[in-house]
């Protein structure tokens, strides 16, 4: 569930950084010029498919955590039952695992640190956020230069939602 | 004898072209004119840096102001390609527009908005050339469709997005659409979109309907429309079950029967519990009182289901609901109609048009275990046996274990049931 929160993982996320990638070997060059050397990175080129199995994930997540975020009482009170309900909400989806879930709810912060667990969330928010408009940036970049149909492959079906997301990450190994 | 005159020779200057001397001050002069234009070019991108976000938006006008104010003798150039960098800028922003209203309005044809058509919608917008954060911003106008009164408001969004589209000459253009009786009816386009959105004009019954999906529809009617009654009186019909439920149980303990309290908390629940043809006032004793509750648990559960819900109550897998102690039929029975208010409460949030309810609600039935209901009403020992009587999930997966704790948690965040450990 959680993409990036706080950068402190951004290791594990696979659409972090999606701007910057490192050249090979340190070569200053490889990123303007790899033929002469250095490792061009494959353009990611998410199906529809797949596409929309992300846009239906994080949107999800976005959608349980603004009315956590909008409550005026973030950063000034212990938030955790809400993030139990939003949690059970996103469970309810079938969009996210509980051991995913699980997870998370490991590496939020304590109840006496509701300025923590307001960044924590935020943080959350926001990678969810910008995975999304990443995907769809991709997606309609590999239909432009040819590496999808113009209608962009299979569509999408939530049975397969999880083989879905599985192979969506492929996209973006580093 | 020296010259006087070539000692004191007066001094004389280099002989210069009068040409060489115009070049020079030329080239002064083209110097000079070079650092004013690299200043210029230099001031207007210090202009456009100072003015563009950290998302690619141009803020024209600051643009337009510090360049007017620090390009120099460039300012016009300069000003006259903002200006048609930010014609270029909205006309492409316009062209976003429609694409989107072109998109999501076809939404406005399905009978439910599901968030699945939405995501559909973004990722036919992005091939389509239009940016993920603008279709994200895009896309935060949408209502949310939670509720039914949310999923309305979807649909008119929707409505209103399709018409933009067209345009106004477009949607005041005459059209027809089906009369109650099958007649054409003409009205503007726009507004016959948004009521054929709606499922037409209905004054009344639409012809072409089958007798099996009227009868449907109808009895669906009936079912909610009874269910929506009964939950408005949720509380005052379970808290005397609530009340007879500890001292049945105390009495369990003391080893005598149940007095004139738990027998009228139990009548007080029957009253309300809607079984057909009983006059809760007739019934004698407890041991009735008893009888009519396990027939409202049988009438309200599935006979696999209700013992199962009774042994769990009783620790006990041999007890099934005809052969339980009162105080776990009357458990039973208090899980049983917690569910029913549960299954209310998620079909409203649901958004489906009444006539799917029943159909709705089969299905609810199917993949929910009554005796997360009663989770409460068990004891450790009780809770820890019905757990792990659940397989778990294998390879990572959700198991039925897993989503039986998900009901739990989703009763407890509905205010159906008590947190475990109270």
């Amino acid at each position: 569930m959680m993409e990036n929160p706080g950068g402190a993982n951004s290791t594990s996320n696979p659409l972090a950084n999606q701007a910057a990638p490192e050249g090979h070997g340190g070569n200053p060059l490889s990123r303007i010029a790899p033929q002469l050397g250095g490792q061009q990175r494959p353009m990611p080129s998410p199906t529809r498919a797949q596409t929309t199995a992300a846009v239906q994930r994080f949107s999800a997540i976005q959608r349980v955590l603004k009315p956590i975020l909008d409550d005026p009482k973030l950063g000034k009170e212990n938030v955790r039952p809400a993030v139990l309900n939003a949690g059970s909400l996103l469970l309810g989806t079938k969009l996210i695992s509980l051991p995913e879930l699980m997870q998370v709810l490991n590496k939020f912060p304590a109840d006496t640190d509701p300025l923590e667990q307001k960044q924590f969330l935020q943080n959350v928010y926001d990678s969810a956020k910008q995975s999304e408009s990443q995907v769809l940036d991709s997606h309609g970049a590999a239909v432009v230069a040819g590496k999808l149909p113009p209608d962009g492959g299979d569509q999408y079906d939530a049975g397969n939602h999880e083989q879905l997301m599985d192979s969506l990450l492929s996209h973006y190994k580093r | 004898m020296a010259d006087i005159m070539n000692v004191y020779q007066p001094l004389q200057t280099p002989q210069q072209n009068p040409l060489q001397v115009l070049q020079m001050l030329g080239a002064l002069n083209q110097a000079k004119l070079f650092n004013q234009e690299y200043q210029a070019r230099q001031a207007i991108g210090n202009a456009y840096r100072a003015n563009t976000g950290d998302n690619g938006e141009l803020n024209t006008p600051g643009l337009r102001s510090q360049i007017g104010q620090t390009g120099g003798f460039l300012a016009g150039e300069g000003l006259s390609q903002a200006t048609a960098n930010s014609s270029a800028d909205a006309a492409l922003k316009s062209t976003y527009q429609q694409i989107l209203r072109q998109t999501f309005g076809q939404l406005a044809t399905k009978p439910v908005i599901t968030d699945e058509d939405i995501s559909i919608a973004k990722a036919d917008a992005a091939r389509q050339g239009v940016p993920g954060s603008f279709i994200q911003d895009y896309a935060a106008t949408i209502p949310m469709g939670g509720t039914r009164k949310g999923q309305a408001a979807t649909k008119d969004w929707a409505v209103t997005q399709s018409n933009l589209a067209r345009g106004p000459e477009a949607i005041a253009t005459p059209t027809t659409i089906p009369g109650p009786h099958a007649e054409p009816i003409a009205i503007p386009a726009g507004t016959a979109s948004r009521i054929m959105s709606n499922g037409g004009l209905q004054t009344g019954m639409p012809p072409g309907f089958t007798e099996a999906q009227v009868q449907t529809g109808a009895g669906s009617g009936v079912a909610l429309n009874e269910a929506r009654q009964r939950g408005l009186n949720y509380r005052q019909e379970v808290y005397p079950l609530e009340q007879a439920i500890p001292a049945l149980e105390k009495l369990g303990k003391t080893g005598t029967g149940p007095g004139t309290e738990e027998f009228n908390q139990v009548k007080s629940f029957l009253q309300s519990a809607g079984i057909p043809g009983l006059d809760a006032d007739k019934i004698k004793n407890f041991d009735e009182a008893k009888k009519y509750l396990t027939d409202f648990v049988n009438q309200n559960g599935n006979t696999g289901t209700n013992d199962k819900l009774a042994a769990a109550f009783a620790g006990n897998p041999s007890v099934g609901v005809s052969n339980a102690a009162a105080v776990d039929v009357a458990k039973s029975a208090l899980a049983l109609r917690r569910m029913k208010q549960a299954q209310l409460i998620e079909f409203e949030k649901s958004g489906l048009p009444d006539n799917e309810y029943t159909k709705w609600a089969s299905q609810w039935n199917i993949g929910h275990d009554p005796r997360a209901f009663g989770f409460d009403l068990m004891t450790p020992e009780q809770r820890k046996k019905v757990i792990e009587s659940l397989p778990e999930g294998k390879n990572g997966k959700p198991g039925p274990r897993d989503l039986f704790k998900l009901q739990v948690m989703a009763a407890h965040n509905a205010g159906i049931i008590k947190p475990p450990g109270q």
